[in-house]
């Protein structure tokens, strides 16, 4: 009895520990990974927003990302930050690479998907769908939590 | 004929693209040095006349008794000026009691969208010390010249009026309590050393 106690514990507190560790939101479609899919929580009045992911090529092939749809804004497109000359320019980037067995990253300060005429507010902590949509491999539907900022887990912190 | 021509032309561009290229090496040889730039090199007069986000009227001699950040953004930007209004917050966090002592102003540079209004809300996201400034678009140049920080306007849906982008000098400049300028911080500078660099200087 004892034995199959403390069984039960090391498995529920294994499955506690993998539940807040690894971010639920991690979608496969055919070799693309997507994962830590965020956007920053706007203001009141904001117009736009940005929201960043990682996208694992797993497979042989290259792959693109043509275009990215939401609800939640007129405009979704998918953007990029550069420094020239120490001038800070936003390019609309049109598509984008996934290299096979590469990555591509969106974060702050490079590659985002930018959401123009927000048609609301992007609340902390709330969460909502968006597709992305890849050359080769299809559609892909993701969850986006919206957080203060990089690096935050999903959960109500 | 036409071999000699081909070896002129041939010259001109390796002597053309030579030039270019030590250029770009020596800015590069600039841009990778680390440490706040001094201000001394650099002739920036650090006056303004603007508005800020509560309605008030100010200039620099509105903040003298205390050391002021001055960047520029716009609040249209989702990307990069969120993420530097975000680090000027941890740096104030940082400096706990010595706080006090540094005002960060956020300049836009995208007054036609940035009202009074929108700066105010858009500022709640933020630490709370931050003070947004704006103003008439003439009175915007203005200081921005006095800074000589660039910036232009892209556009990239002339069917929107929404639909333009601004490109901007992504410094951090640091002025004194008398409001001349100290130093500088280029983009990309982190929240640690900017405040490692502040507490040296307040």
């Amino acid at each position: 009895m004892k034995k199959q106690i403390s069984y039960l514990l090391a498995i529920t507190s294994i499955l506690t520990i993998w539940n807040t560790a690894v971010p639920a939101s991690e979608i496969k479609v055919g070799d693309m990974t997507i994962t830590g899919v965020w956007a920053r929580a706007t203001a009141k009045t904001a117009k736009t927003g940005a929201a960043y992911m990682m996208i694992a090529n797993s497979g042989n092939a290259d792959d693109k990302l043509i275009a990215v749809k939401s609800n939640v804004a007129r405009k979704t497109q998918i953007h990029q930050s550069l420094m020239d000359n120490g001038i800070m320019k936003m390019r609309h980037a049109g598509q984008v690479s996934v290299p096979a067995g590469g990555k591509l990253m969106f974060k702050p300060g490079s590659y985002h998907i930018m959401f123009m005429g927000l048609k609301s507010q992007l609340k902390m902590g709330a969460t909502f769908p968006m597709t992305l949509v890849f050359e080769k491999t299809g559609e892909a539907l993701v969850q986006v939590h919206v957080q203060k900022g990089p690096g935050m887990k999903h959960t109500t912190n | 004929m036409f071999r000699r021509i081909f070896l002129v032309g041939m010259t001109l561009a390796l002597v053309f693209s030579s030039y270019k290229l030590w250029k770009v090496y020596e800015f590069n040889q600039l841009a990778s040095d680390t440490r706040g730039q001094e201000l001394s090199t650099l002739p920036i007069k650090g006056t303004f006349s603007l508005t800020d986000h509560n309605g008030q009227a100010v200039t620099e001699a509105t903040y003298k008794g205390r050391h002021t950040l001055v960047f520029f953004g716009y609040t249209y930007c989702p990307d990069v000026c969120p993420t530097v209004l975000l680090d000027i917050g941890t740096v104030m966090d940082s400096l706990g009691d010595q706080a006090k002592q540094v005002m960060p102003l956020f300049v836009t540079v995208d007054p036609k969208r940035d009202s009074v209004e929108v700066m105010k809300d858009y500022l709640e996201n933020f630490h709370p010390s931050v003070v947004g400034l704006t103003g008439s678009v003439d009175d915007i140049h203005d200081a921005s010249k006095s800074f000589r920080a660039y910036f232009s306007k892209v556009i990239m849906d002339t069917s929107d009026p929404d639909g333009y982008l601004m490109s901007h000098s992504a410094r951090i400049y640091v002025m004194g309590p008398d409001a001349k300028p100290i130093l500088n911080f280029k983009h990309g500078e982190s929240p640690e050393r900017i405040t490692k660099q502040l507490k040296e200087i307040l």
